[in-house]
C-alpha cells in the first residue's frame, strides 16, 4: 500500500468518565486528532466511528457536532477490534480514492453505560462465565509446554504497569514501580490469572486522520490487513472468545506480505492484552518471538520501551485500560507517537516500523504495519 | 448428583483452569469449579469438571448432566 498516511492522532484520557456523555469522549479525541494533523473538519471526506456499546445513531451524533458537512457516516460495531477496523475501513477510504481524507473515532463508555448502551445478553451456556477463562486455559497449557511458571506472566503484566506509568492519559498509573510478586499476589480470577493480569474496563476516546497527501509528522501505512474466525479445530468456541493464535498469525503473514517486510523488521509493537498472557500468545502468533523467548524478554525487561522487543509501550489494554470501540485506535495512535519520535519518557530508541493488533470478541482481528 | 447422566465420549485433557469463585449453575461449584478444553472425537470442547482441576493428558469422559434446568457437558476423569 502506497499514498496512505496518518496524518493526526488524538486521545482522551482512559479511565473513569461516568459524568461525561459518550458522544463528548468521540468529539474530544476527533478534535485533538484533527488539531494534531493541522487540518479542520472540512477537510474530511468520510468518517468511521466505533464502539461496542454504544446506542444507536451516536456515531452520527459524534460526526454532526464536529460539522453538518452531508459527508458519509458509517457506523463499526467488532468488540475489542472495532476501533482498528474503522481505521481499516477509513484507510481504505483513501487508498481508493473515495476521498483525501477520513476520520476514524473509537469512543466507549464501560465503567458506567451510556443510557441507551448494549449490553450483550447472556445468550449461550458460556456467556454467564467470566470470559477470562479461555485466556487462562491457553496459558496454562503453554506455560505447560514451555516449562516456566506464571512469573513470566506477571513480568508482562508489571511491565505494563511500568510503562502506564510513563503514559499521562493511561487509566491505571501506579504511584510505585509494580512488581512480579504484586502482580501475582493479587486476587485469582482463574489460574495462572490474577486480577492484575486482567485488562482494566476503562471509558475513553481516541481518533485518527488518515490522508493522502504525505503532511508534516504524518506517518506511512504500508499494510492494514482483516480476517475473521478461520477453519481452527483446536480452539473451542465458547462464550464471547476470542478467535485463535493461528488467525493471529494469518493476518499478520498477509499484512507482512503486502508490506514487503519480515516480522524481524518490526521495531515497536502494540497488540491487543485482553489479559497479560494474550500478550505473549499474540507475540508468539505473529512471529516475533517463540513462548521461551518471551518469557526470557518479559523477565530480563526485554519487554519494555528500551527492550529488545518494546510492546504496548502505553501500558496496554492492562494500564492504559480497555475501553472497548477506542481501543484500537489508540493502540494505533501509540505506534504513530512512537514512529514520530513524540513518546516522550516511554520513547523507544530508533522505532522505524511499528505493527498495532486488534483482535475482537467473536473472532475479527485486524494487523496494521506502519512506518518504514 | 443429579439425573439424566450420559455418556458422550472419550476425552483427554489439553488444558484446564481453576476458577476459584461460585459457579453460575445450581449444585456445581459452590466453592469454586475447573473448566478445561478436552480433545474428542468431535474436536476439542470447552467443558466444565467433576472433581479436581486435571492436568493436561489426563484421560477421561465427557458426560452430559443437569442442574436445575440447565443441561452442561462435564470432564470426568478416569478412575487411577
Amino acid at each position: 500500500m502506497t499514498g496512505v498516511h496518518l496524518a493526526g492522532v488524538g486521545m482522551t484520557p482512559f479511565g473513569k468518565h461516568g459524568d461525561t456523555a459518550l458522544a463528548d469522549l468521540g468529539v474530544a479525541a476527533a478534535e485533538r486528532a484533527l488539531d494534531d494533523a493541522g487540518l479542520g473538519y472540512d477537510a474530511v471526506g468520510e468518517v468511521f466511528t466505533a464502539s461496542s456499546m454504544a446506542p444507536p445513531q451516536t456515531g452520527l451524533k459524534v460526526a454532526h457536532r464536529l460539522g453538518r458537512t452531508g459527508i458519509p457516516v458509517t457506523a463499526v460495531e467488532s468488540a475489542s477490534a472495532s476501533g482498528m477496523v474503522a481505521l481499516r475501513h477509513a484507510v481504505w477510504a483513501v487508498a481508493s480514492g473515495r476521498c483525501r481524507t477520513a476520520l476514524a473515532i473509537g469512543y466507549e463508555k464501560t465503567t458506567a453505560l451510556e443510557p441507551g448502551g448494549v449490553v450483550p445478553a447472556a445468550v449461550d451456556f458460556w456467556d454467564r462465565f467470566p470470559p477470562q477463562i479461555h485466556y487462562a486455559i491457553e496459558a496454562n497449557r503453554w506455560l505447560h509446554d514451555a516449562r516456566c511458571g506464571p512469573e513470566a506472566i506477571a513480568a508482562v503484566a508489571a511491565k505494563s504497569y511500568n510503562q502506564a506509568r510513563l503514559n499521562p492519559l493511561a487509566a491505571r498509573r501506579s504511584d510505585h514501580e509494580v512488581t512480579v510478586a504484586q502482580v501475582m499476589a493479587a486476587r485469582m480470577v482463574a489460574e495462572p490469572l490474577t486480577k492484575m493480569m486482567c485488562h482494566a474496563s476503562a471509558d475513553g476516546g481516541a481518533a485518527i486522520v488518515v490522508t493522502a497527501d504525505q503532511r508534516p509528522r504524518s506517518v506511512a501505512v504500508n499494510a492494514i490487513e482483516q480476517t475473521s474466525w478461520p477453519q481452527d479445530r483446536g480452539w473451542p468456541l465458547a462464550g464471547p472468545c476470542v478467535g485463535p493464535p493461528s488467525q493471529i498469525t494469518l493476518t499478520a503473514r498477509r499484512a507482512f506480505d503486502a508490506a514487503q517486510i519480515e516480522p524481524g523488521d518490526i521495531g515497536v509493537v502494540s497488540l491487543h492484552d485482553m489479559c497479560a498472557s494474550e500478550e505473549i500468545t499474540a507475540l508468539v502468533a505473529l512471529g516475533l518471538a517463540d513462548v521461551e523467548e518471551v518469557a526470557e524478554l518479559a523477565q530480563s525487561g526485554g519487554l519494555a520501551s528500551a527492550g529488545r522487543l518494546p510492546t504496548n509501550t502505553d501500558g496496554g489494554c492492562l494500564a492504559r485500560g480497555h475501553a472497548f470501540g477506542a481501543t484500537g485506535l489508540a493502540q494505533a495512535a501509540e505506534v504513530v507517537s512512537q514512529l514520530r519520535g513524540e513518546a516522550d519518557s516511554r520513547q523507544v530508541p530508533e522505532a522505524r516500523v511499528g505493527l498495532a493488533q486488534a483482535m475482537g470478541g467473536g473472532g475479527s482481528c485486524v494487523v496494521a504495519v506502519l512506518g518504514g | 448428583m443429579p439425573a439424566n447422566e450420559s455418556d458422550m465420549s472419550p476425552a483427554t485433557v489439553w488444558a484446564s483452569t481453576f476458577v476459584p469463585s461460585k459457579a453460575p449453575l445450581p449444585g456445581y461449584g459452590e466453592d469454586g469449579y475447573s473448566v478445561a478444553w478436552v480433545d474428542t472425537p468431535h474436536g476439542r470442547l470447552q467443558v466444565l469438571v467433576a472433581g479436581p482441576c486435571p492436568a493436561p493428558g489426563t484421560a477421561g469422559r465427557v458426560v452430559e448432566r443437569t442442574f436445575g434446568e440447565t443441561k452442561a457437558a462435564l470432564f470426568e476423569a478416569d478412575p487411577a
